[in-house]
């Protein structure tokens, strides 16, 4: 089985003047993935490192795009791959190893992100308390990327990450559905969903700006 | 083709807007860091196949990760102070406990290359288990306001800061560890801001309580720490 090359358009377009998904693209399509992962397997620290390569650059921008923290995307990336190489064994190969890399990116993100925001909460609360922070006026109006970047933040879970998948990374419905487990449908509705809230959200906003 | 098009339905000039922005400025990744990722994805897994090598398991500490339980703020240089005696008591107390070495000679191994970083983060967390059973005991029996410690708000708070560096160690790499040391944090958390309530903090100091009754944590922390000292690593 060969690595077939999907949405390499609109993975160059989501990656705007950046080459690195690009460069990515390229790599994987000389490689035979069978035979990558039988190397791998077999403990080729070549294969290794060529299997990471192919597929690092996606890895790290899904899961910076869920994050927005360089730090917490290299932890995840690293944790990915970690689990990755462990795990090879199990890979059944009914899915395509991309698929099944970005399947266990979005569940360590995931993970990850809700760890984070809890420890935040609780840190959020515990300083507002003993800081009695004074009920001045109120913070500045927000510039027009942080409510983009609110909106896109108040977005269920799994809409905002069909949407940053589908809209930003260039994943299409199909490789959605692949790695969320999710019917081609779903990932459609749940796409519509998001855009409706956020055209919502920032309708004023858009319209002033495109005015 | 990305966008309205392909998925069939019509986004509209303010869909489009939206995405070309997101698209530009939505948590938009620098360049993969390829190289750094690999060292540290390589050294882990050595770190694994060898724990000798004492590059360990869980986060890049040359990336600094240490230092996130210090920015915080008000915890500053006492939780310096409490981290470094807690892990030099544990160190102290490993290397002096007669019979650390084991089984003499049996595999040619010193004592301290046998000490794992495991069992040293254990002791440590056993003593910071135990310390936090004291203060939920003083909680749990003080049912006037007079009855609390006076210092318990300030206790709570250094405990509250030293389990929160414990959360971010290996300490809390055992999912049981974890959970409980993430009950206590919250526990914690109640009793401190209850201190800083004052008088009207007796409501926030029952919820606490009644926090610490709902998740058995002083069973649970009793539970978490050997009864008699033993002898780690043997």
């Amino acid at each position: 089985m060969s690595y077939s090359r999907t949405s390499a358009a609109d993975r160059s377009r989501a990656d705007g003047p950046q080459t690195g998904g690009q460069r990515a693209v390229e790599r994987r399509s000389h490689v035979d993935e069978p035979e990558l992962i039988r190397r791998v397997l077999d403990g080729d620290p070549a294969a290794e490192r060529a299997l990471y390569e192919a597929h690092v650059d996606r890895v790290f921008r899904l899961a910076f795009r869920m994050a927005g923290d360089e730090e917490l995307a290299r932890d995840y990336t690293q944790e990915v791959f970690i689990r990755a190489f462990s795990h090879l064994e199990g890979f059944r190969g009914d899915a395509a190893l991309s698929t099944w890399l970005h399947r266990i990116t979005v569940t360590v993100t995931l993970n990850g992100l809700r760890k984070v925001k809890r420890r935040r909460e609780r840190e959020l609360e515990l300083d507002e308390e003993l800081d009695r922070p004074d009920d001045g006026p109120g913070r500045a109006e927000p510039d027009l990327r942080e409510s983009l970047r609110e909106a896109i933040d108040g977005l269920p879970e799994h809409q905002r990450l069909v949407f940053v998948m589908h809209e930003l990374e260039g994943y299409t419905h199909e490789e959605i559905g692949g790695v969320l487990e999710i019917a081609t449908g779903t990932s459609k509705a749940r796409l519509s969903r998001a855009r409706a809230r956020l055209r919502e959200d920032l309708a004023e906003f858009a319209e002033e700006y495109m005015a | 083709m990305m966008g309205s098009e392909r998925d069939g339905g019509s986004d509209g000039g303010v869909g489009r807007w939206i995405r070309e922005e997101a698209l530009r400025s939505y948590n938009r990744p620098p360049e993969t860091p390829t190289e750094e990722i690999w060292d540290a994805v390589e050294r882990r897994r050595r770190a694994r196949r060898d724990p000798g090598e004492g590059a360990g398991p869980g986060p890049d500490r040359s990336r600094g990760r240490w230092t996130r339980p210090f920015e915080g703020g008000w915890a500053g240089w006492g939780l310096a102070v409490a981290a470094a005696l807690v892990v030099g008591l544990a160190l102290g107390r490993f290397s002096a406990e007669p019979g650390a070495s084991g089984p003499a000679g049996a595999t040619g191994e010193s004592a301290g290359e046998r000490a794992s970083d495991g069992d040293l983060y254990r002791v440590a967390t056993d003593g910071h288990l135990t310390r936090a059973e004291a203060l939920l005991t003083s909680l749990r029996t003080g049912d006037a306001p007079a009855d609390v410690d006076p210092d318990l708000g300030r206790w709570a708070g250094e405990l509250l800061a030293e389990t929160r560096l414990y959360l971010d160690s290996p300490a809390a790499a055992d999912p049981g560890t974890r959970a409980l040391l993430e009950d206590l944090e919250l526990v914690l958390v109640q009793v401190a801001v209850a201190d800083r309530a004052g008088p009207g903090g007796a409501g926030d100091r029952e919820r606490a309580r009644e926090a610490m009754e709902e998740r058995d944590l002083l069973l649970r922390l009793r539970n978490a720490t050997p009864p008699v000292p033993t002898t780690y690593g043997s």
